[in-house]
């Protein structure tokens, strides 16, 4: 790529990561380096001094560790089988893999309870009597139910890397005599490496900073909770801000490490996969043995949408001392949906989420091509940043939005002015904000897909068509963008499902009906005493087939390519 | 290559399609196609028609920030429409601001605000010093003395000086903001955009108020006529009862909330406990060991009250005990609150014994706190989360408030319509604390939003609280349950009030006559002694932080040493440290707790005090445990 061109791409998408980013999170951060106003860097070493926060801080990366072990040894078998065999009902149980990522916020962990409670349905099933799992499940319950949530993204991304691989190379080594766990070990998992590192940095710095399931097993002891804690505290407190910057400080240092060590050796190959990997078709036991792992590890990580599910048409109040509630009823459904916000909620939240998805894939294809196609010198840099949102707390980036609308809004020319106001100021129109917020957030996702489609593609193949005369947007949109197209449409089911079910943001900026997205209208539910579990738990299926016959329909519709990325 | 060797029947698709296969692709793409279809739908085909309004662009609106349900706020929005046509014929949109829990609507208030002065300021030529941000909403910002500045060592005193000047007239500068800060009350200078906070506990009006947010809606002493007091003089909306603060002049409370013990009846008797909880005490019970729902104070002012009654109740206790009646602490307390001495200083007629009895009964309450804490599963974020896990059997008992509990209790009835959960207000511990509603200042549309808090606290707007669904001047969709505040919905010996009642019970969900829901009843069985506790309130929150939150380890593990150890001995050793209170930095005593708590550097006591107690439950496990390897 030229190096104006590069150059010009490289400032304009920092600008944008600078303005929509790291303004909101400087914003919010300085609270934990000024003291009446001035700077200091008490905090920060406070946080260091304080055994709490550095033992917080130690128990996240183990989480983070153990998690990315565990989804990897999850996910990558799965990959594997899916990209070498075809058995019975593999299209669907194929996009079936991916449903466990989209549990819907605040009702997930009522299904939890349902099921793992003292008495939920295990324990009634198995006749235990009241065991406390949730209870008494610590750090491996963590890192348990976070890979079952998460395994997913790098199934996507490893089912991506393996589909990239040309079969011509596995052949070659297979001519030269290297054959089975060999073969696999030195020639295919080399060449995946880009689509492992993708998949790998994302869950290790999700698990890093994940709040939800450290809170519902009662895990106080990690960094995440604390920021949590610190910020949901009466009083002011600036060691939260202080902790934040320290845990990006370390997801970058981590990240930098892991790609030192791990994504240095990306192997591009000569030609992208032109013709599928040969599947070899198992029937009969053979068949029933490739595919019961599938099924297996679908319906465990699917434990707490089962018990949401069946939470929804439960009468209130009668799963209780029961494998499955006594009584059903489908009144949780009409009162849930037929809500006055709820269709309002449904069309906000498309809205939002296709608009960030729109900009995340623009974004992330200008972040990958300067990363990988140039040799600008701050490259690295812009690719570290760009892992940062997977960092930062939602509630952080949530107040740092306000902040920023707030000042706007207080301004003549925005208050004299319906038009910017509709804009700039939440509290009028929040659409701006939430999709800027949500395709931040979830911009990690599209950079690491992105990045990882174009390692494994040889430049060479933009060269021979810059060879014929092509130009730079017809290399782009004629060669480049079909071959990594399965890698870019795995980013964006990510990015669209999680903007789908994201909660922080969507909380804090949408501040009226008309605006609520699908998370705040089942907050909402929720809020309501008695009866809000079941109805958020009705709204939540509902995203939740929403999603999920989104993710399969994509799988099951959509052209060649993503068929090659499920190996359909 | 393989892949062409399939055999019949698998034919891969993209070479060999067959009619038969191209078929069978259409119906799975149009079965998927139809799924979709009927999901997006349904939302559609179960709408239930909008409410009609007849509220037009250009009729008034309000804004209201609030923490409270949508059932709340669908009922409050139709009935005060209604009300404000029939009083001044036009009807009003409520646009309610929902932005999460009382911490976040106090975080978003104070941002809002200083971004509001800090427009109007720097709009009229003014620059915005270093740390205006603090300054503008400080609580105890002092603009009446300047800061004592002095030479820094090492410093020429022709810098001192510069330096001095420069500080000087920086102080000066965020002096004149934060007066004109407030004494502006006028949306056209600045404004938040909105004009009333409604519901969350006194404690955060308070704090909205110290931060200059908030203004009295009425001149003080000039409420609207029949409001506060009827023609005849009686009380209808106390100012305090039995000792709780329950209006000011800008916070009003427009429901009553009590706490108390919620518990489930199954795992009760799954852990072997006949009697349900009666006392805050019961819950110490180690047969609740890692059975209690708790939720954390530092995030809820409501719990912190609760757990500040809690320690209210152990002073009382042991002040009784100590051979003084309720009549001796009346005395008592008046003569200190005469004499305004230094805390802990008795006035001549009061025997020292009386405040040695006050500081052990504190201490025997902060002990009772730590031993709850130590039973518990885990300390929630979500005060609301306690009552749903108790009545699913997560937890077996917890600590709640009252109207949470009777909802819960009232959807988790099983097969005989008997409820499994049950709930008891401890006699004698719990206060009736209000929930408030206070304006903004700069408030948009003040004139209505005066008209609502008018609305709130008269019997129209009280109604909705405590009436069945459907009955005459009722909410139409949800039953609220939330105990009104307004003296005419409570049995009295007054014939006036009685009667009024009684009207009022024929509707109401709950029995208002009920002694434990009353908050007049409940008010006479407890007098709140703001001396006590009151000082203690956020220090309460850090000492429980501290001991029971981010020691949670190992205190846990210490206390389950401690409950299963045999050696009356070596157990007795262990409680001894394992309830003693920090001497670092220092001493914590009743005496000292309340400079404590106006310290600056809070964060430093809480690490110091984590350090101790980590370290005071690792020595009482190591005692139980040196027992053990003994032979």
């Amino acid at each position: 790529m030229n190096c104006g061109l590069s150059r010009f791409i490289f400032w304009s998408v920092s600008l944008v990561f600078a303005a929509c980013f790291l303004a909101p999170l400087g914003v919010v951060i300085q609270g934990g380096f000024f003291d009446g106003g001035r700077f200091t860097l008490r905090y920060l070493i406070g946080v260091f001094q304080n055994p709490i926060y550095s033992e917080g801080l130690f128990n996240s990366f183990k989480i983070a560790t153990g998690t990315t072990a565990l989804v990897t040894l999850i996910a990558l078998p799965l990959a594997w089988l899916a990209n070498r065999y075809d058995f019975p009902g593999k299209r669907w149980i194929s996009g079936l893999v991916l449903i466990p990522m989209v549990l819907p916020p605040f009702v997930g962990a009522i299904g939890f309870q349902q099921v793992l409670g003292p008495y939920g349905g295990l324990n009634t099933l198995l006749g235990l009597g009241p065991v406390d799992w949730l209870g008494h499940m610590h750090y491996w319950g963590v890192v348990v139910l976070q890979a079952l949530g998460l395994y997913p993204i790098m199934y996507l991304n490893a089912s991506a890397a393996l589909a990239n691989i040309d079969p011509a190379m596995e052949e070659a080594a297979a001519n030269l005599g290297c054959k089975g766990f060999t073969k696999f070990r030195r020639i295919t998992l080399p060449l995946m490496t880009p689509g492992l590192f993708a998949g790998g940095t994302i869950v290790f710095i999700w698990s890093f900073t994940e709040l939800g399931t450290p809170l519902i097993l009662n895990f106080t002891q990690c960094a995440s909770v604390q920021v949590f804690d610190a910020l949901k505290e009466i009083g002011n407190n600036p060691f939260p801000y202080a902790l934040v910057f320290v845990m990006l400080a370390s997801s970058v240092l981590l990240y930098a490490a892991g790609k030192l060590t791990l994504g240095r050796n990306a192997y591009a190959m000569q030609s992208k996969a032109a013709v599928a990997t040969a599947t070899r078709y198992a029937r009969g036991g053979r068949g029933l043995l490739v595919a019961l792992p599938f099924p297996a590890i679908i319906f465990i990580a699917m434990t707490p949408h089962l018990g949401v599910i069946a939470t929804s048409f439960a009468t209130p109040g009668s799963w209780y001392q029961s494998v499955l509630p006594r009584h059903f009823t489908l009144s949780n459904y009409a009162e849930a949906l037929g809500h006055e916000m709820t269709i309002g909620s449904i069309r906000n939240s498309l809205l939002y989420s296709s608009l960030a998805v729109l900009i995340n894939t623009a974004l992330g294809i200008a972040i990958a091509f300067v990363v990988v196609r140039s040799t600008l010198r701050g490259r690295g840099i812009l690719d570290a940043l760009a892992m940062l949102p997977l960092a930062v707390p939602g509630l952080v980036l949530a107040f740092g939005y306000l902040a920023i609308s707030a000042h706007a809004s207080n301004t003549d020319w925005v208050k004299n002015s319906d038009a910017w106001k509709n804009l700039l100021d939440v509290r009028t129109n929040p659409t701006l904000f939430l999709v800027i917020a949500y395709s931040m957030r979830r911009l990690p996702y599209m950079v690491r897909s992105a990045v990882a489609g174009l390692q494994q593609t040889s430049v060479t193949l933009e060269e021979a068509a810059a060879n014929l005369g092509a130009g730079f947007i017809t290399r782009l949109r004629r060669i480049t963008l079909p071959l990594i197209t399965a890698n870019l449409i795995a980013g964006a089911l990510l990015a669209f499902s999680f903007s789908m079910l994201e909660v922080s943001d969507s909380i804090m900026l949408a501040q009226r009906t008309d605006y609520y997205p699908i998370t705040k209208a089942i907050y909402e539910l929720f809020q309501l005493i008695g009866l809000g579990q079941y109805l958020a738990s009705a709204l939540g299926v509902w995203a939740m087939a929403f999603l999920a016959i989104t993710i399969i329909g994509a799988s099951l519709l959509l052209g060649k390519k993503l068929g090659a990325l499920f190996r359909i | 290559m393989k892949q062409k060797t399939y055999k019949s029947g698998s034919a891969p698709e993209t070479l060999f399609s067959s009619p038969h296969d191209k078929c069978a692709k259409m119906m799975r793409n149009l079965a998927i196609l139809t799924v979709a279809a009927v999901v997006i739908a349904l939302p559609f085909l179960l709408r239930r028609p909008v409410g009609q309004t007849d509220w037009r662009p250009g009729d008034p609106e309000l804004v209201i920030i609030s923490p409270h349900n949508e059932a709340i706020r669908f009922e409050f929005s139709r009935a005060f429409s209604l009300w404000h046509k029939s009083h001044y014929g036009q009807p009003v949109k409520i646009d309610w601001r929902a932005v999460g829990g009382a911490s976040e609507i106090s975080r978003y208030l104070n941002a809002s605000f200083v971004a509001a002065a800090r427009g109007w300021w720097t709009g009229r030529g003014n620059d915005w010093p270093a740390g205006a941000g603090d300054t503008v909403t400080h609580p105890r910002f002092d603009a009446q003395h300047p800061p004592r500045l002095a030479s820094i060592e090492g410093e020429t005193a022709a810098d001192a000086e510069r330096r001095i000047d420069r500080e000087m007239a920086r102080w000066e500068k965020l002096r004149d903001l934060y007066q004109q800060f407030r004494n502006t009350d006028d949306a056209r200078q600045f404004s938040a955009q909105i004009d009333l906070l409604m519901g969350g506990g006194a404690y955060d009006h308070q704090k909205a108020f110290a931060e200059g947010l908030t203004v009295p809606p009425w001149p003080s002493g000039a409420p609207p006529a029949g409001l506060f007091t009827d023609a005849e003089g009686r009380e209808l909306l106390p100012a305090t009862r039995g000792g709780e603060l329950w209006r000011s002049d800008t916070f009003f409370s427009t429901a009553i909330s009590t706490f108390g013990i919620c518990f489930n009846e199954d795992r009760l008797r799954d852990l072997g406990i006949e009697t349900p909880p009666a006392r805050w005490e019961d819950l110490a019970d180690p047969r609740y060991a890692r059975q209690l729902g708790v939720a954390d104070p530092t995030k809820s002012g409501s719990i912190a009250k609760a757990f500040e009654l809690i320690i209210h109740q152990q002073c009382y206790i042991a002040i009784r005990a100590a051979g003084f009646s309720d009549d001796d602490i009346e005395h008592n307390e008046v003569a200190i609150a005469q004499a305004a001495l230094p805390p802990g200083v008795m006035p001549e007629g009061v025997p020292a014994a009386y405040q040695r009895a006050l500081e052990d009964g504190w201490l025997a309450g902060i002990r009772l706190v730590q031993r709850i804490g130590a039973n518990g599963r885990y300390f929630t974020d979500s005060a609301s989360k306690v009552p749903i896990d108790v009545s699913a059997g997560e937890a077996a008992a917890g600590i709640a408030i009252d109207f949470y509990s009777r909802f819960q209790a009232q959807n988790a009835l099983d097969e005989n319509g008997r409820e499994r959960m049950g709930f008891i207000t401890p006699e004698g511990g719990s206060g009736a604390s209000g929930d408030p509603i206070s304006l903004l200042r700069g408030a948009p549309n003040r004139e209505i939003a005066v008209r609502f808090i008018e609305f709130v606290l008269s019997e129209d707007g009280q109604k909705l609280w405590a009436y069945k669904p459907g009955t005459p001047g009722g909410p139409v969709k949800y039953a609220l349950r939330r105990i009104p505040i307004r003296r005419t919905f409570f049995p009295s010996s007054d014939p006036v009030i009685q009667q009024q009642h009684e009207e009022h019970l024929r509707y109401a969900v709950d029995n208002l006559a009920d002694p434990r829901i009353d908050p007049y009843t409940i008010t006479q069985h407890f007098t709140y002694h703001p001396r006590w506790t009151a000082a203690f309130f956020s220090i309460h929150s850090d000492l429980i932080r501290a001991m029971c939150l981010n020691a949670s380890t190992e205190m846990k593990r210490a206390w389950t040493a401690i409950i299963h150890c045999d050696n009356a001995e070596r157990k007795r050793a262990a409680l001894d440290i394992f309830t003693a209170l920090p001497t670092q930095p220092e001493p914590v005593t009743w005496q000292s707790a309340p400079r404590i708590a106006h310290a600056t550097d809070r964060l430093e006591y809480m690490r110091a005090w984590t350090l101790f107690y980590r370290a005071s439950y690792a020595r009482a496990l190591a005692i139980i445990r040196a027992g053990e390897k003994m032979p």
